[in-house]
């Protein structure tokens, strides 16, 4: 026989013994009577809470363990972003994988294109103050500038997928622009000079594209947006001029003969002019500009501005082509406030005071910002 | 796929008997403060859940139904007067405890009395047999005379893994002997009850 076969037989010997149910029912009543005849002991604090713990645990002990983990998890994600030095954490910290996982958590809880850009742009924020942060000529330097380019990408793209709103473009604005002051900051090497670039031209972008829909959300009359379009404006116009002025400060360092060799295309009149006559033509753009935004033409006024901006940087990029060749311009290359450097240099710790709060909205329709200064 | 599933299901019978037997011990300590503090109401749950097992284990080690149903009645009256007496007994498994008070009296009856024939007593067990077919019967008589040759110590042990579905981890804290001991024990029960069937 088969030591199976024995334990089954032996198992199914369990039915042939049991107790006839009078005698069964009958010694219960005399073990319970006998019972009930003692008094019973009080119950105690600590025996209370044993069985309250008892009980507690019953109710969940058919919980599965995946469930609980989980939910420990979801705390842990919770609190973890509100732990000091979670935040603030850069590239090489042992907490920023974490940052960055749930930064991708609550991107996907986000299920509005409004919401998503918004919270793309403050991702876009964060890898500036983490730029701030690291050693400059780091390798994560790139890495943060390319990351900071797909979220703006990914804002770009989830601006255009809503219809022109009125608050997301106020947000994206006033984001933007926080963003580019930001950017200017930074202090990035000839190797990530291409990205930076890349970096500057998108958030430009984002600027420009969520003025002009406050300029024709203002003008198709669904907005009064005019004291807010007007203030953007002279901004556009204060920062080309300030380019401007520099610019054509280092158009009058160059001798005579390079300045007017450097050649810059103007599409408008389809010309090719030489570096002085284009920083002429900037500058009529810009007091054309003034001169339309006191007649509340803000689109005309938008479209002058963002043609002297383009101008201006051509001509600054022509003469930076002429530059390359001087003795003296070994140090590199100094555009606006932004320094490209050759050699990484230790940088001081940058304090952000001037960080940007996003408060991002439930829907499209509820979209607020807050930019403390 | 199919070893995938397996394994799956593996682990998934292992969680639930797992969950089981988590629930049914703190069903236990539950039951058991309450019995501590003389709650009669909470000893009737438990002497519904136990009777019939401690009653048919008892029953194999003695000749006869009323020797049995004596010694039943004072297991049950035993752990009572221990547990609701106010000592601090450690009773870590409720179920484990009432077999070894069972063990004891019968220990304690066979000191008392010498053990009868126990040809008797199969006849009379086998009355208890409601709805098993003749040659069902046949094979069960053979069966509960061969455990009853062995000695028992055998005995307790077989009708302690498999008819009352012990794990041998509570079996060892019943006998009183390590887990390796009695799992060797086991065995070698096992392959005599087998030489005997033979």
């Amino acid at each position: 026989m088969k030591d199976k076969i024995l334990i089954k037989e032996l198992q199914s010997l369990r039915e042939i013994k049991k107790p006839a149910s009078v005698w069964r029912d009958k010694t219960r009543n005399t073990i319970l009577s006998l019972a009930e005849q003692k008094p019973m002991i009080g119950w105690g604090v600590s025996d209370r809470v044993l069985v309250g713990w008892f009980d507690f645990r019953l109710k969940f002990a058919p919980v599965p363990a995946v469930a609980v983990v989980t939910m420990l998890l979801v705390m842990a994600f919770i609190t973890l972003p509100l732990t000091p030095g979670f935040a603030s954490s850069v590239p090489g910290d042992f907490a920023y994988p974490l940052k960055r996982l749930e930064e991708k958590i609550q991107l996907s809880l986000r299920q509005n294109s409004a919401s998503q850009g918004i919270y793309y742009l403050k991702l876009a924020d964060r890898r500036l103050s983490e730029l701030k942060a690291i050693p400059i000529g780091s390798e994560d330097q790139v890495a943060l500038l390319r990351d900071y380019n797909i979220n703006l990408s990914f804002a770009e793209a989830n601006y255009r997928a809503v219809a022109n709103n009125n608050e997301l473009a106020k947000v994206y604005d006033q984001v933007a622009k926080k963003l580019g002051e930001n950017l200017n900051q930074i202090i990035v090497t000839n190797g990530s000079k291409q990205v930076y670039q890349v970096a500057r031209e998108l958030t430009d972008k984002i600027s420009s594209d969520s003025l002009a829909t406050l300029i024709v959300l203002h003008q198709q009359g669904q907005t009064s947006n005019q004291q807010v379009v007007q203030e953007r404006l002279q901004e556009e116009i204060d920062k080309v001029e300030q380019k401007l002025a520099t610019v054509q400060t280092k158009l009058g360092e160059l001798s005579a003969p390079k300045r007017n060799t450097s050649k810059v295309v103007i599409e408008s009149r389809r010309a090719v002019v030489p570096a002085t006559e284009a920083g002429e033509e900037a500058s009529k753009n810009l007091a054309e500009a003034k001169i339309l935004l006191e007649q509340k033409e803000f689109s005309l006024a938008l479209a002058k501005v963002k043609e002297g901006e383009v101008i201006t940087l051509k001509t600054e990029e022509a003469i930076s082509e002429e530059d390359v060749g001087q003795p003296d311009s070994v140090e590199g290359e100094v555009r606006g406030e932004t320094q490209i450097i050759d050699e990484p240099t230790v940088a001081e710790p940058v304090t952000n005071d001037d960080t940007v709060d996003f408060t991002l909205p439930v829907d499209s329709g509820d979209i607020k910002v807050e930019v403390k200064e | 796929m199919i070893k995938i599933n397996r394994v799956y299901c593996n682990k998934v019978g292992y969680f639930s008997s797992y969950y089981m037997q988590a629930t049914k011990h703190l069903k236990e300590q539950i039951l058991l403060l309450k019995i501590r503090h003389g709650d009669a109401g909470a000893y009737a749950q438990v002497y519904d859940a136990y009777v019939d097992a401690i009653f048919r284990f008892i029953s194999f080690r003695v000749p006869n139904q009323d020797i049995a149903q004596d010694l039943t009645a004072d297991v049950f009256l035993k752990v009572w007067e221990r547990l609701s007496s106010g000592e601090k007994i450690k009773v870590r498994n409720l179920r484990a405890y009432f077999y070894q008070v069972a063990r004891n009296l019968i220990t304690d009856h066979y000191r008392q009395d010498q053990p009868a024939l126990f040809t008797e007593a199969e006849a009379d067990s086998l009355e208890q047999v409601e709805d098993s077919t003749v040659a069902n019967k046949l094979t069960l008589a053979e069966i509960e005379t061969a455990l009853k040759k062995l000695k028992p110590y055998q005995q307790e042990i077989i009708i302690l893994a498999h008819i009352e579905g012990f794990s041998l981890k509570e079996i060892s804290v019943i006998i009183g002997k390590s887990h390796g001991a009695t799992r060797v024990d086991l065995h070698r029960a096992l392959k005599e009850l087998k030489q005997l069937l033979q």
